[in-house]
């Protein structure tokens, strides 16, 4: 089956941009720039380079754009290409390994963050607040899939397209980190405090 | 009661479809602790969907346009006039010398053609009898340059239909 990716005025607005109208790729950037920017500050923890590898990743899209085949949808092949960049920044700066998962499993231990004292957790009591620290120190792999599907409102097929995942493997991490910080959730809060 | 599953909780408020919704929307009608556990999951889908957005500065699109390098036109030259012109030439002058016995014979080529550039029997092409080779040379010549102009004014699309037959994507 034949799968139209693009929509016409994709279609149009690549064809403008490939006839030498750099001004129209403002639009792409437009469109992109969140998906762009999220799976850079989830893969990249130094912040004063976040805008400069989100750069360099548009003018890769730009460069790249002849050879785009249409045969996936444009928000893919820009996460790809998001994505790809920031591993490749990661390998040549030498930073701690993204992709390290440990043995894959979970537990609300691994992800509870540093000892807090009352004081603290009485500062934290914000449920949202909570699961923000939370959903921080989820592994990178596990934030980037949560953000690229609640966020950005990608499907499982296009994070395992960007990702070079299996499928499975995408669904699986995106069930096992929502529980999780659900079951967090649990130890700490009642019903009343949920359905305030 | 069998409670509903982390699972099942998860794909209903993702929305997709289970063959028995209609079976987790009832059970969730009369089941405080599933229904419990689905307040739990909204808090948490609330949040994810909550999440700082990742801010870039204002002069980002500007910034980015500013640094576009010039597109390589690899091939436009091949679309430009004077090269097609200019190819068209060289594969008239390419056949003339293939059909050519002699220099001699080259040199009454070019007296004929300079003959019919000024305007001297253009398109009487019997007149051309007395140089078959030339006759020869001439629909060799003019099928090659209607061949070549159509290629390379299609060259830059053709090549990109190449391009995206293979990996696309694998940047």
């Amino acid at each position: 089956m034949n799968v139209e990716y693009l929509t016409e005025k994709e279609k149009r607005l690549v064809e403008t941009i490939l006839s030498g109208d750099k001004n129209a790729f403002r639009q792409i950037i437009s469109d992109y720039q969140k998906l762009v920017s999220h799976i850079v500050n989830k893969m990249i923890s130094n912040s004063s380079v976040h805008e400069d590898l989100c750069q360099e990743v548009f003018i890769k899209v730009y460069k790249n754009l002849s050879g785009f085949g249409s045969n996936s949808k444009l928000s893919t092949w820009i996460g790809k290409i998001s994505y790809n960049h920031c591993l490749n920044y990661i390998e040549k700066k030498k930073m701690p390994a993204w992709s390290d998962l440990g043995d894959g499993t979970l537990s609300i231990d691994s992800v509870s963050g540093d000892f807090k004292t009352p004081l603290e957790l009485t500062e934290l009591s914000d449920i949202s607040e909570r699961l923000r620290e939370q959903i921080n120190n989820l592994p990178g792999k596990f934030r980037l899939i949560l953000t690229m599907y609640h966020l950005d409102e990608l499907k499982y097929g296009e994070i395992a397209k960007i990702m070079k995942l299996p499928e499975g493997t995408v669904k699986s991490y995106l069930f096992r980190a929502r529980k999780l910080l659900k079951e967090n959730l649990l130890t700490r809060y009642n019903r009343e405090d949920l359905c305030a | 009661m069998k409670h509903l599953t982390d699972l099942e909780l998860q794909l209903y408020l993702d929305g997709s479809l289970l063959p028995d919704n209609k079976k987790i929307v009832s059970h969730l009608a009369g089941c405080d602790i599933c229904k419990l556990e689905l307040e739990r999951y909204k808090t948490v889908y609330a949040e994810l969907k909550n999440e700082d957005e990742a801010i870039l500065s204002a002069s980002f699109a500007d910034k980015v346009i500013a640094a576009l390098p010039e597109k390589k036109q690899s091939f436009a030259f091949l679309n430009s006039e004077s090269f097609m012109y200019a190819t068209a030439a060289v594969m008239m002058i390419i056949t003339v010398l293939y059909y050519g016995e002699s220099f001699a014979h080259l040199k009454n080529v070019f007296v004929s053609l300079g003959e019919k550039i000024l305007g001297y029997n253009y398109l009487n092409f019997t007149s051309l009898s007395q140089y078959p080779e030339l006759s020869n040379s001439l629909v060799e010549y003019a099928i090659a340059s209607v061949v070549l102009i159509l290629f390379y004014a299609k060259a830059e699309k053709i090549i990109n239909f190449f391009k995206n037959k293979t990996a696309t994507i694998s940047i």
